[in-house]
């Protein structure tokens, strides 16, 4: 198999990358209960997917399958081009995950966790990005505090400085903005855009659709395990709205309200 | 709170209670409507069953003599006083370490911001407390009684005072809790730790003195504390127990707990009936001046309900007190080395090691002690070298194996972590499971080089003999079996990863299943060891047999068969560890603990 960070490379004149991510036919069961239902999906490089849905509707299950955290029970995985089934090591170098609770390590200090990411995933030369990161996320002044001291807002900014650091190709975060002051949150959707600015496929999970709307090139709702509608947000407009101009809340709202919706996707 | 006794406590919190314990009972039924929860709660039931059973047939065999006119009345309430006192001692300390009222952290700001006065919280949660006590007291009782003149008698009576004592330790948490309280200042610098050092204490000196049984004393041809087998030691502590009770300052110590301690020792009606009433009301006028006590609670309640949360998660989460403590800024100043190398491996294995080294200073302490007490232990009791060093090698493994946790049981809430790392299963399970195996490998051969000495000097074996080649065959394998046995317990945790902490429900459950894992792990051992051994015995004799081989050759060979089946044996639950690590469900854990 080529590199896959070569073969994706966006830059590649008159070639369309292909996408960094690759679901198809993804399903999860909890005993009886279907919790992801025939999902597919495709992210490519640089593109932020915004994966919104009611409590309940299996973004989480999703994600967390994607990550390799939950076993694949029907479907396939690509990260990178790597099936995380076959080849999980080599899919789960390029991903990084980010929690909506991120634990950290308690007996690691925050600059111990950089040291200790940088060579689970092979980064070399990591010091000066991981003293950029500890700037950027502000916690710089932290960088001798434990894990078990951090605060929510801290322990998320330390997931973002170790899921960055890794130079992932896919990064995945789980309601990324939870625990967050309002100088974090700023700093956390500029490094989201930027990160996607830098080539990477970012699958972005919110309940905040503010967020989504300004961040996310296209959208994956999803309700009660099944994908509802995937598309652009004008196509999302189109489509459910009939062209009105129409915010994502109200679409939100259209597309997951009733039992008997028909399911709509715009392919 | 028209129509009800004020001393229920308010309608709403006795509804609350009520609730709770019908979703106690809904859980109960839940845990066994599955086969696994079935066999288990059985097990445990069985083991539970076998236990009460000894100690009713006890009491019903001494019930043969209703009244002991041989036993002396006065050392018996003495006996009574003390042990009361001494018990009452215990609750008081642990009340030091939950000082105000404590509530579940899930019911805590609920409960304080509900209309309902504090006086009614404090019923609410003695109530409780009470409930919780009942078994205690069952079992309190079918212990005591039967060593007492009248079992009839004494069982209510102990029942009595196993409910009444815990009401005095709340009254305690709360007046010791006082802020504005100067004893409670003073006793709020007491570190936390040290109640429950001289809390452990009395516990292990308590156990001490009840599970050895001294000869009769002289002069006192019944025996209260006739359990165990016969030691001389415990004669003598028991000798100064009695003593001590008698002594004109304990006595007077001691008079508040007379009229429990009366109706327990009594020998006719006449002398119970008086004492039992008398304590009747007591622990009923005690239960209202403990609710009724002027002290606002609610900061203590909530850094109390706050630590103890904070407790409950940290063995929730598979780290015990000591593992779990927090990590000084010394410790946190040495470097930690990077033992294994700097690689994705080698970078799992440090995480580990920072546990170890960072977090474990107590429990390695504990593991010294108990190596060197074992290491002497062998010298004494195994003048054979190689013995001595397959007990060291075989006790260490086991007793330290449960106690060092430094792998998976310490990782359960970082498995969603851990399962994104980018290295193959096996990798991530040898990585995890080898920094623990390691520790356990040296203390247990730093316990087996420090025998030899010890031989030569008591029991004048040569050196050349303590450290002979089979005591370095049985070192040769250490390493080996330490992972074996490592790896085994983690394949089985990742497998059925359940995590019981301490009063929460499920405890039949993890009695029946903690005992049939030790049992599938041991008859698992016991396989693998008799496969060696036949391996071995098959080597030696076609060695000798067919090809003439010397002994030594022979005795060389196999082992080296031995030593192949148990690295197989390793292979085998490496593999079957990455399994159990790769089909780990993060949310099937969450259905097993809830």
């Amino acid at each position: 198999m080529p590199d896959p960070l070569v073969a994706l490379d966006p830059d590649e004149p008159g070639q369309t990358p292909p996408p960094r991510l690759s679901v198809r036919g993804l399903t999860k069961r909890y005993g009886d209960e279907l919790a992801v239902e025939d999902l597919s999906l495709e992210v490519a490089p640089g593109e932020i997917l915004g994966l919104v849905g009611p409590n309940g509707a299996g973004k989480t299950t999703t994600l967390r399958s994607i990550a390799g955290i939950l076993p694949i029970q029907h479907g396939q995985v690509l990260v990178g081009g790597y099936d995380i089934a076959r080849d999980e090591a080599r899919a789960k170098s390029q991903l990084a995950w980010v929690p909506d609770d991120p634990q950290p390590f308690d007996s690691l200090t925050v600059a111990e966790h950089l040291e200790f990411t940088a060579h689970l995933y092979r980064v070399s030369d990591w010091r000066a990005r991981a003293a950029e990161l500890l700037e950027l996320f502000e916690l710089t002044d932290k960088r001798d505090a434990l894990g078990g001291e951090l605060s929510r807002g801290m322990r998320q900014k330390l997931a973002f400085c170790s899921a960055w650091l890794a130079h992932p190709g896919v990064v995945m975060l789980d309601e990324p903005l939870s625990g967050l002051d309002p100088r974090g949150i700023r700093a956390a959707r500029q490094a989201i855009s930027d990160l996607a600015g830098s080539g990477v496929a970012v699958v972005l999970s919110s309940h905040l659709l503010e967020l989504i709307e300004a961040l996310a090139g296209r959208l994956l709702i999803m309700d009660r395990g099944k994908a509802v509608f995937t598309g652009t947000l004008a196509e999302a407009r189109e489509q459910i709205a009939q062209g009105q101009a129409s915010s994502l809340e109200e679409i939100f709202l259209a597309v997951t309200e009733g039992d008997d919706e028909p399911e709509r996707a715009a392919q | 709170m028209k129509g009800s006794l004020p001393v229920l406590g308010h309608p709403a919190l006795r509804r609350l209670a009520r609730m709770k314990l019908k979703a106690k009972v809904r859980s109960i039924r839940r845990r066994l409507s599955t086969p696994s929860g079935c066999l288990f709660g059985g097990v445990g039931l069985l083991l539970m069953l076998l236990w009460f059973g000894t100690l009713i047939a006890r009491g019903w065999v001494e019930q043969d003599q209703p009244i002991r006119p041989r036993a002396d009345p006065r050392q018996l309430e003495l006996l009574a006083r003390g042990t009361l006192a001494m018990f009452t001692m215990m609750v008081v300390l642990a009340s030091l370490a939950h000082r105000g009222l404590y509530l579940p952290q899930g019911e805590i700001e609920r409960l304080l911001s509900a209309p309902v006065s504090r006086v009614d919280l404090v019923r609410y949660r003695m109530l409780s407390n009470l409930a919780r006590s009942v078994l205690f007291g069952i079992i309190s009782g079918l212990l005591v009684a039967p060593r007492m003149p009248h079992f009839v008698f004494a069982y209510p009576a102990t029942f009595l005072a196993m409910l009444t004592v815990p009401v005095l330790g709340q009254a305690f948490a709360l007046v010791f809790g006082d802020a504005e309280n100067r004893l409670g200042r003073v006793l709020s610098r007491v570190p936390p730790s040290v109640p429950r050092i001289v809390l452990a204490v009395i516990v292990w000196a308590a156990m001490m003195l009840f599970l050895f049984d001294p000869p009769p004393a002289s002069g006192l041809e019944h025996d209260p504390f006739e359990i165990g087998p016969t030691v001389d030691v415990a004669a003598r502590a028991e000798q100064g127990w009695r003593s001590f009770l008698s002594h004109p300052t304990v006595v007077w110590l001691t008079l508040p707990f007379a009229p429990w301690a009366k109706a327990i020792s009594a020998g006719d009606l006449g002398t119970f009936l008086p004492w039992f009433g008398l304590s009747i009301g007591l622990f009923l006028v005690l239960f209202e001046l403990t609710a009724r006590i002027p002290i606002d609670f609610r900061e203590l309640s909530l850094e109390t309900s706050a630590d103890v949360a904070r407790r409950m998660r940290l063995m929730r989460s598979g780290q015990n007190a000591i593992s779990g403590a927090r990590v000084s800024k010394r410790a946190l100043a040495r470097r930690v080395p990077w033992i294994f190398g700097r690689t994705p491996f080698g970078a799992v294995a440090w995480l580990k090691c920072c546990s170890i080294f960072r977090k474990a200073r107590g429990t390695l302490l504990f593991a010294l002690i108990v190596t060197a007490l074992a290491t002497f232990a062998a010298t004494e009791l195994f003048p054979d070298p190689f013995g001595g060093a397959l007990f060291i090698a075989l006790l260490g493994t086991l007793y330290l194996g449960s106690g060092l946790r430094f792998d998976f049981r310490a990782d359960l809430d970082l498995m969603e972590i851990i399962k994104v790392w980018p290295l193959r299963p096996w990798k991530i399970f040898l990585a995890t499971i080898l920094p623990g195996a390691l520790l356990l490998t040296v203390l247990i051969e730093v316990a087996i080089l420090a025998r030899s000495p010890l031989l030569a000097w008591r029991a004048d074996v040569p050196f050349d003999v303590a450290l002979g080649p089979r005591v370095l065959g049985v070192m040769a394998g250490v390493p080996l079996v330490s992972i074996l046995w490592v790896a085994l317990d983690n394949a089985v945790f990742l497998v059925m990863p359940v995590r019981f902490v301490p009063g929460q429900s499920g405890a039949m459950q993890h009695t029946g299943r903690t005992m049939v894992m030790l049992v599938l792990r041991l008859l698992l051992l016991a396989v693998l060891a008799f496969s060696a051994w036949g391996l071995a015995f098959a080597t030696t004799f076609v060695a000798t047999e067919w090809f003439g081989a010397s002994a030594g050759i022979a005795l060389w060979l196999a082992s080296c068969a031995a030593m192949l089946v148990v690295m197989l044996g390793v292979g085998a639950l490496l593999q079957a560890g990455a399994w159990a690590l790769a089909r780990f469900d993060v949310s099937r854990e969450r259905i097993l603990t809830g």
